[in-house]
């Protein structure tokens, strides 16, 4: 289920949220509990025993590892390897057998069997909090949690289920027991709720569509300019998209008196790659940088094994986005250029923010044609007209998409930046009634959008 | 000092217990979602003709003729077809059932259908609003050898009774 | 803290509060609504039935089809959907969105359904087809027309730059590639000009929210035919009547784009009047005239010609003719047949798409002297059912 449906919003939001508040204090991790499930089982429901299975084999393994760090640390060590082995076992079967055996079939290995297996949702985030709780007891860092209620319920709960943040336990581990939420503070998380659901709705599926319509125009209409149009259009719908479901689970987190960490920060208005990756998926990144790049030796090492490093770890974040070659290149496009910022240009590019802003920007826009690019043809035909190959600089139909798209193009630039966000509060504070007015209409512009979703009465693209 | 030990010993041994059912499990419940349950063999176009009956729709048995001009596969080339077309060509209702020889064959048979679904829709949209009803509730069922497109007035009746037919 | 820090805080901390209150109204209020609103089965606005609630199995569940088909249910079903629908468009509209499931919202009120050359293929068969069935009958005439859309005719009022494809190259290389076939007994007829011309007056070819074109479109056509059918159209004279004045069609339901204009739908009546009957052959049901007042009232008044579509019509007239015509059609033909019925003793009128007999069997046995194939390029280019029945079973062998 995804938070920007008519299911959740009009019928398992009201649902959770009044069984929630009617339940006595003690029963409400059961509640959560019992509702991320179901949240969970919605559309996949077989791959709840995967997610049971999960929560047991990490609870108990936290557990054996827990006992036996103070004493028997090589033992623990081993619990350890077993788990984080486990975990990772399950990912890599559910998420890339299907690819890796395709690879292998393709170059003659006939003899791998070919499964069907659909992706369980969200396997990569939960894998990952449960590899983070399991390193961090190991390193002494949390106390292990005795209670299996309230582990499965670190593991599942909804609001960042399917889609992140992911959150170390050390962020939850005192919420997991004792929580309290005010009427502000759920006032407070419906206000990121409705920012997610706005960004979206009204932004993400709106720039989605100008990006679709700009990238399967036919050969006779392609130019240079068309195809930035569109890779902006795609640049910003997936910063919208993802960011607009983080600012939503985290919303919904504070209505249950969850504190998730922030996992956005403006990326676009970095300067640089390196301060990029601070601000984009800010809990994946210092995922890796905990669990991967530090215990490879980070930059304390030589020079060779830094390089090393920087590009196992970018590999391997490409491909945690997905299974595929374009993942892999579009991970190791930001390996070498980081690499490149480091050794390379690091303090000669001038003082000032601007430069460093629009370079930054749009080698970020031309790594999301490697990631969204599945087809490695249509990739370098795509990009190729970025660069004026095949196709020219501009034509009508550039004409056509600019006065199309600017606007939601410009409202995506604005929107990316920290200026809305200070005015909205300064605002909001000052002015009461219209900014209650104002959340009121955007939500019933949302919902307009999601119900126009289901006007269709040439439906057959469906099927 | 000795029951101590026994009882280390033991816990150890509990652990790699739990050790061994985990990775087992995870094996097992991956076997569980990717095999193939064997399904019954069945007389193909008998098992049509009784579907076709569930339902008051407007059908009738085609000939493998008109199974290549629709959609483009040859019957020869399988193990066995069933296959009900519409009464006339402003009906909607058909059944297709093909046990394939090979699986590979399954993809190109889904493909098939489909193709033959959307090209229904472009002639019935606007127009048959009954129709796009019908083929809106498309389903396509493949279980082992078995590929079925059912597109009827009651769909899930003529599936449920279809999967319990090849029940094995 | 000072106080204004304090007043400060304690301020947001009220917005908050409010906030809090009226997100949870929000939600409840709707889905309060949600559950008591009344079902509907049908959407007029789009055509088609609505979505209803799911029955719950065993096996639906476990494939996820059931959690779909509640979205589908939940969202067909909202409370005042079509308003939910006018506001998203209305958001859209002032966003300055040009384009929806193929439509573009243009000049002057008109909605133009877009012409993307995907597969080239199809229509070259099609095309073929029909010159090898022409072959066979070398002492019938034949008429090849192509009609022109709006995106051609009226590209003026496309948004600038809007990404579609030149029906003008495609129908020139059709054009080479009838002629190359060299058959003498055919010809190509093309209104292009006329309409082009027309629309410079200013009349009204298309309308504005429907893909059809009007009935003043199909009498030039008529009259663009009639020259080459060597028909004596010039004598004869039409009533108007306008049936429907607050006509929107096809296009605003497909796009969900509201055209704030509407079109009227008139007939044009031979005077004198020739007496028609129409038998709709698979239907086996014989009607008087051309015209049905239940396709009018319906949901789709265009269908005010015959009803709608149907496999195979015949209509017979009592004009002081010999020639018989056979058509090959689609709906763009309903609204110009009338023209023809003063000129034919009887027409045969075939649409391929739902058409399941032999048509060698009908051409050779029916008497027929004339052979038209009429279609608006938009179809002509996608259908694919022309080409299967003119081919027979034998060919795909």
């Amino acid at each position: 289920m995804v938070f920007s449906s008519m299911t959740y919003l009009f019928v398992f939001l009201p649902m959770v949220l009044l069984a929630y508040f009617v339940a006595p204090e003690k029963a409400r991790n059961m509640v959560l509990l019992a509702f991320s499930l179901i949240f969970y089982a919605w559309g996949e429901p077989v791959y709840i025993f995967l997610m049971l299975m999960s929560i047991t084999v990490n609870y108990v393994f936290g557990r054996i590892i827990s006992n036996n760090r103070a004493n028997h640390s090589r033992y623990a060590k081993l619990n350890l390897g077993i788990a984080v082995g486990w975990n990772l076992l399950a990912l890599g079967i559910f998420k890339y057998y299907p690819f890796v055996s395709t690879q292998l079939r393709g170059v003659g290995l006939k003899f791998i069997p070919a499964m069907k297996l659909l992706l369980p949702i969200g396997i990569s985030f939960y894998t990952f909090q449960a590899i983070s709780y399991l390193v961090d007891i190991y390193r002494n860092q949390i106390k292990v949690q005795r209670g299996f209620l309230k582990f499965a319920l670190y593991i599942t709960m909804f609001p960042q289920l399917i889609a992140g943040p992911i959150v170390r336990y050390e962020d939850v581990e005192k919420q997991l027991t004792k929580r309290k939420v005010t009427l502000a503070m759920f006032g407070n998380g419906g206000e990121f709720f409705l920012r997610g659901l706005i960004k979206k709705v009204l932004l993400a599926n709106q720039l989605g569509a100008l990006y679709v319509q700009i990238e399967s125009l036919g050969a006779g209409h392609a130019s240079a300019m068309t195809a930035w149009i569109g890779a902006f259009a795609y640049t910003f719908q997936i910063y919208f998209d993802f960011s607009g479901y983080s600012d939503m689970a985290i919303g919904l987190g504070k209505m249950f008196g969850f504190r998730f960490p922030k996992n956005f920060d403006y990326p676009y208005t970095a300067t640089s790659i390196t301060s990029f990756w601070r601000r984009w998926h800010i809990s994946l990144s210092s995922w890796f940088r905990e669990y991967v790049y530090i215990p490879l030796g980070g930059k304390r090492v030589s020079p060779g094994k830094h390089v090393r490093n920087i590009l196992i770890v970018w590999m391997l974040t490409g491909l945690w986005h997905g299974a595929g070659w374009n993942f892999i290149l579009w991970g190791l496009y930001y390996g070498v250029l980081l690499l490149l910022e480091k050794y390379v240009i690091h303090d000669r590019i001038s003082s000032h923010p601007w430069p460093g802003r629009i370079l930054t920007f749009l080698l970020v826009t031309l790594g999301w044609m490697f990631f969204v690019h599945t087809d490695f043809s249509e990739m370098l035909t795509y990009v190729g007209h970025m660069f004026g190959v095949g196709c020219t600089l501009a034509n009508a139909t550039t004409g056509y998409f600019i006065r199309t798209g600017l606007l939601v193009l410009l409202l995506g630039a604005f929107f990316s930046t920290p200026v809305f966000h200070r005015l909205n509060e300064q605002f909001a504070v000052k002015y009461y009634t219209v900014s209650i007015a104002l959340r009121v209409l955007m939500f019933m512009l949302c919902v307009a959008a999601l119900v126009y979703q289901s006007y269709n009465p040439f439906l057959y693209f469906r099927f | 000092m000795s029951g101590q030990w026994d009882i280390e010993k033991r816990r150890q041994l509990y652990i790699v217990a739990f050790q061994v059912v985990a990775v087992t499990a995870l094996l097992v419940f991956v076997w569980f979602i990717a095999h193939e349950k064997k399904y019954k063999e069945v007389d193909v176009p008998a098992l049509v003709t009784e579907l076709s009956a569930i339902t008051q729709d407007e059908w009738h048995e085609e000939d493998a003729l008109s199974l290549k001009r629709r959609f483009g596969l040859a019957a020869n080339d399988f193990a066995a077809v069933g296959y009900f077309g519409p009464n006339s060509n402003m009906d909607a209702a058909e059944l297709l059932l093909v046990r394939v020889n090979d699986k590979s064959q399954v993809d190109a048979v889904v493909e098939a259908m489909k193709n033959r679904v959307a090209y229904q829709c472009t002639c019935f949209n606007g127009y048959g609003e009954d129709q796009m009803t019908l083929l809106k509730d498309v389903r396509y069922v493949t279980r082992g050898y078995y590929v079925f497109m059912i597109i009827s007035s009651d769909a899930s009746a003529v599936e449920r009774e279809f999967l319990k037919q090849i029940e094995p | 803290m000072t106080d204004r820090e304090a007043r400060e805080r304690a301020r947001k901390l009220r917005f908050f509060r409010l906030l809090g209150i009226v997100f949870l109204m929000m939600i409840f209020l709707l889905s309060f609504l949600r559950l008591v609103w009344p079902r509907k089965s049908y959407s007029a606005q789009e055509r088609r039935s609505l979505a209803q609630l799911p029955e719950m199995t065993t096996e639906n569940l476990k494939n996820g089809t059931f959690s779909n088909a509640m979205e589908d249910y939940l969202a067909d079903q909202f409370p005042a959907r079509n308003v939910w629908v006018y506001l998203d468009e209305l958001r859209g509209h002032i966003m300055g969105e040009k384009y929806s499931q193929g439509v573009y919202r243009s000049g002057s009120g008109y909605l133009i359904e877009e012409f993307k050359r995907k597969d080239d293929a199809r229509a070259a068969k099609t095309t073929k087809a029909v010159i090898d069935y022409l072959r066979e009958y070398p002492d019938i005439r034949a008429y090849f027309m192509l009609i022109p859309n709006a995106s051609w005719i009226l590209k003026d009022k496309l948004p600038k730059g809007a990404p579609i494809d030149s029906q003008e190259e495609w129908y020139a290389s059709w054009e080479q590639e009838v002629r190359n076939a060299g058959l003498s007994n055919l010809t190509v007829v093309s209104p292009v000009q006329t309409f082009i011309d027309e629309t410079k007056l200013d009349k009204q070819i298309y309308y504005r929210t429907d893909h059809h074109w009007t009935t003043y479109g199909a009498y030039v056509g008529a009259k663009t035919l009639a020259a080459s059918m060597d028909l004596p159209f010039e004598n004869q004279n039409w009533k108007q009547v306008q049936v429907h004045s607050r006509f929107q069609g096809t296009l605003m339901s497909k796009s969900g784009f509201y055209s704030r204009t509407a079109d009227a739908i008139e007939l044009y009546l031979p005077e004198p009047e020739i007496a028609c009957v129409t038998n709709y052959k698979e239907q086996q049901k014989t009607l008087p005239g051309l015209y049905s007042s239940e396709g009018l009232a319906g949901d789709d008044p265009y269908e005010v010609f015959f009803g709608g579509n149907y496999p195979w019509l015949n209509i017979s007239t009592n004009a002081k003719s010999n020639r018989k015509l056979l058509i090959f059609k689609d709906s763009y033909a309903n609204a110009m047949i009338g023209f023809l019925c003063p000129f034919f003793s009887e027409i045969h009128v075939v649409d391929p798409r739902y058409y399941t007999g032999d048509i060698r069997t009908l051409t050779a046995s029916a008497g027929i002297t004339d052979i038209c194939f009429l279609y608006n390029i938009n179809t002509y280019y996608e259908d694919g059912s022309l080409s299967l029945i003119l081919e027979g079973g034998e060919a795909d062998e």
